[in-house]
């Protein structure tokens, strides 16, 4: 029976973070919990990830029911939970499924937010683990190399990873499409919220230039301003700060409006009409709505940034279903390669049968004739290699090419007709040690 | 003659299909828009370069002479502007959506008018030459500057409106657009000048009043470019309202070609 990936898990999708909790693996007991899960020879290799929204076993095996059965056993064990428990929260996917499903957790299309670049690494990790520690061949190796690539696919062919998902984020999001470049650009923090210094945070990796900090206490305005790189201020200096400033971000506690219309409008022909973006955090709002009549002022309060976090999650989820026909795409690639590879010890054993039998007549020429020259026999062994090559060609290719179908009917009739024995052979599976591990990407 | 229309009809269809995939890639309807519509704006500069070559070489018409060579000057003027600024910043490829089909109308224009060449009796001179050449040149930067203009205009409507969906995110930020149509403004002002004065030292030789009336015209268009950028560059004038200024100074313009044309 051939091999084939099997994943077991569980997911934000399908169980609640308590009995995601139950079954999360410590990166620490990764390694531990591999050797006893393959320790029985059922399961040949295995990975597992374990994240903050998923648990999953990406395992290989000839039996596949016999590997879920030992997940099953090992892991309800492990946690404490009964086969029930095991049925109502977790997912088998066995072959082509489960090489989709990898395919797509390690490209961010089944993760919490759709796009998210942290996965890929948390899945890079997990294999990075389980291949140091010996628990990868060249099934899994093979199908992990490829949920990279196609991560990498689906990064730079869609649009899935990209706007803003997240609300201080979005704030970088709009000052590129009222500035173009942040490069220069003058930031006017007022105020000292966790959502206001996040935001500061992003827009200074995203070019900006500087950073003023006004609060109405003088010390966490130091605090911040050393934190930042800023120069704090009192909320005094306001309206000369924002003289300059091109983007001011209010995340205050105050009651009422800090910025108006009465302290802006005599700024406006001061700044030369250049434009100035003002992100209201607070709530209540910092900034009089009504400042945004005013020409070149372009006002966003917390519903606005949620807004641009909705859509672009739309987007996202519109950009998954492009990066689902890519994922569809690499299952059938790497589907072909498996089928390749299955033919493999079938070609090995043909040549190396072939080789036995030249080995056995040169030994046997020689022995009946003495006189032969070393020069001759040399000659005479060039000509059987070259005869094995050339009559090996096209069974190779047609071995090769009817594997992409249904490989099993043809390597069963050479195996008869040569009577080839898998005995002595370390390449007697379909995934030997022969065949090389893939280039990193691919 | 035949093969002349059959190039000119293909540079439309061309153009027509530019503006196609770049409306298309705008509205997040077709996301290879953007770089199948370059593809094609490049065959449709190739088509209408080989139709200003027929039209000089084979036709045996004057360029810049013939009011036609006008309206092909244009176009190529302005995609290859375009093609030139796409490629300095990828952020403004989107310009190609209002480029193209205002290069297709002017190639329409150029299919269907009659032989138009100025009708100034024997007094063809380099002086009313170059003065076509510059108006040209000038109007071709002014269409740039209001492509770029127009842009921005749908884009702070976006950012006003809150309308966060594809064509928000697939348009420049306000800022490159304002400082963009400002250039085109100031090159096309420059150039538009130069044209003023030659046609002013050529007419005053003429001194037909229909040909100064043209000059009086074209001097109004002027004015309003001379306005926007006075504010511009002295008060800091920026945004909406000179977005607004740069294409009532290209309506202004467009008309006195316009005039120019049919009178």
């Amino acid at each position: 029976m051939d091999r084939e990936v099997i994943l077991i898990g569980l997911s934000h999708k399908t169980a609640p973070i308590e009995a995601r909790e139950q079954l999360a693996i410590d990166e620490f007991n990764i390694v531990e919990t591999l050797r006893d899960l393959c320790e029985r020879s059922v399961i040949d290799e295995a990975v597992i990830i374990s994240t903050c929204n998923r648990v999953e076993l990406v395992a290989s095996g000839s039996d596949s029911d016999r590997v879920v059965h030992r997940v099953f056993e090992y892991l309800s064990s492990l946690a404490g939970v009964d086969r029930e428990w095991f049925e109502r929260y977790t997912y088998v996917h066995r072959g082509d499924a489960a090489v989709r499903h990898l395919f797509k957790v390690s490209s961010s299309l089944d993760s919490l937010v759709v796009g998210e670049p942290q996965i890929v690494g948390q899945v890079k990790n997990a294999y990075d683990h389980s291949r140091r520690a010996g628990f990868t061949g060249p099934l899994l190796n093979r199908a992990f190399h490829h949920a990279f690539h196609v991560s990498k696919r689906v990064r730079n062919e869609t649009a899935v990873a990209q706007n803003a998902v997240s609300i201080s984020y979005a704030a970088v999001e709009l000052a590129r499409k009222v500035f173009g470049h942040l490069e220069g650009k003058r930031v006017l923090v007022v105020g000292a919220g966790e959502m206001g210094t996040l935001a500061v945070r992003h827009l200074l990796q995203a070019g900006a230039d500087s950073v003023d900090i006004a609060n109405r206490s003088q010390p966490r305005a130091q605090r911040l301003a050393d934190d930042l790189g800023g120069v704090p201020y009192g909320l005094e200096s306001l309206p000369a700060l924002m003289e300059e400033a091109d983007i001011v971000i209010t995340s205050t506690g105050s009651q009422r409006y800090l910025i108006d219309q009465p302290l802006l409008k005599p700024l406006i022909a001061r700044r030369k009409y250049r434009p100035i973006l003002l992100i209201d955090i607070a709530v209540p709002r910092d900034i009089d709505p009504r400042c945004e009549s005013l020409q070149n002022v372009y006002l966003f309060d917390v519903d606005d940034l949620d807004k641009v976090v909705q859509s672009n999650m739309r987007q996202r989820h519109a950009e998954a279903q492009k990066a689902e026909r890519i994922v569809d795409e690499e299952v059938s690639a790497l589907n072909r390669w498996i089928s390749t590879t299955e033919a493999v010890p079938t070609i090995v054993l043909l040549r190396e049968k072939l080789n036995e039998v030249k080995e056995a007549e040169l030994e046997r020429l020689v022995r009946s004739n003495r006189t032969l020259s070393r020069e001759t026999v040399e000659i005479t062994e060039r000509l059987c290699n070259s005869l094995i090559n050339k009559i090996l060609h096209d069974p190779t290719i047609s071995l090769r090419e009817a594997t992409e179908d249904d490989p099993a009917p043809l390597i069963r009739a050479v195996r008869s007709l040569f009577r080839l024995t898998d005995d002595d052979n370390d390449s007697n599976t379909p995934f030997s040690a022969k065949t090389p591990e893939p280039e990193p990407g691919r | 003659m035949p093969m002349l229309t059959g190039v000119t009809a293909t540079a439309i269809v061309f153009y027509t299909a530019t503006t196609a995939f770049y409306v298309s890639d705008l509205f997040g309807q077709f996301d290879r828009g953007t770089s199948l519509g370059r593809f094609a704006m490049w065959i449709s500069v190739l088509l209408a370069a080989f139709a200003a070559f027929l039209t000089y070489q084979v036709e045996g018409v004057q360029v810049f002479v013939d009011t036609r060579t006008v309206f092909i000057g244009l176009v190529l003027l302005l995609s290859v502007g375009y093609l030139a600024v796409a490629k300095a910043d990828r952020s403004l490829q989107m310009l190609g959506a209002f480029i193209a089909p205002v290069s297709a109308i002017l190639m329409s224009a150029f299919l269907i008018m009659q032989y138009g060449e100025v009708r100034v009796g024997e007094r063809i001179t380099a002086a009313l030459v170059a003065h076509i050449a510059f108006a040209t040149a000038g109007l071709g930067a002014f269409a740039l500057a209001s492509c770029t203009a127009a842009l921005y205009l749908l884009q702070e409507r976006m950012i006003r409106e809150r309308s966060f969906g594809p064509l928000f995110h697939r348009l420049p930020g306000l800022e490159d657009l304002d400082s963009l149509s400002l250039k085109f403004t100031i090159v096309g002002f420059v150039v538009f000048t130069v044209a003023l004065v030659l046609g002013i030292t050529w007419a005053a030789r003429i001194d037909e009043s229909v040909l100064m009336l043209r000059i009086y015209l074209s001097g109004g268009a002027w004015l309003v470019f001379a306005v926007v950028l006075y504010f511009r560059l002295r008060s800091g004038w920026r945004g909406t309202q000179a977005a607004w200024l740069t294409l009532i100074g290209t309506v202004s313009a467009t008309a006195v070609l316009g005039i120019y044309v049919f009178t």
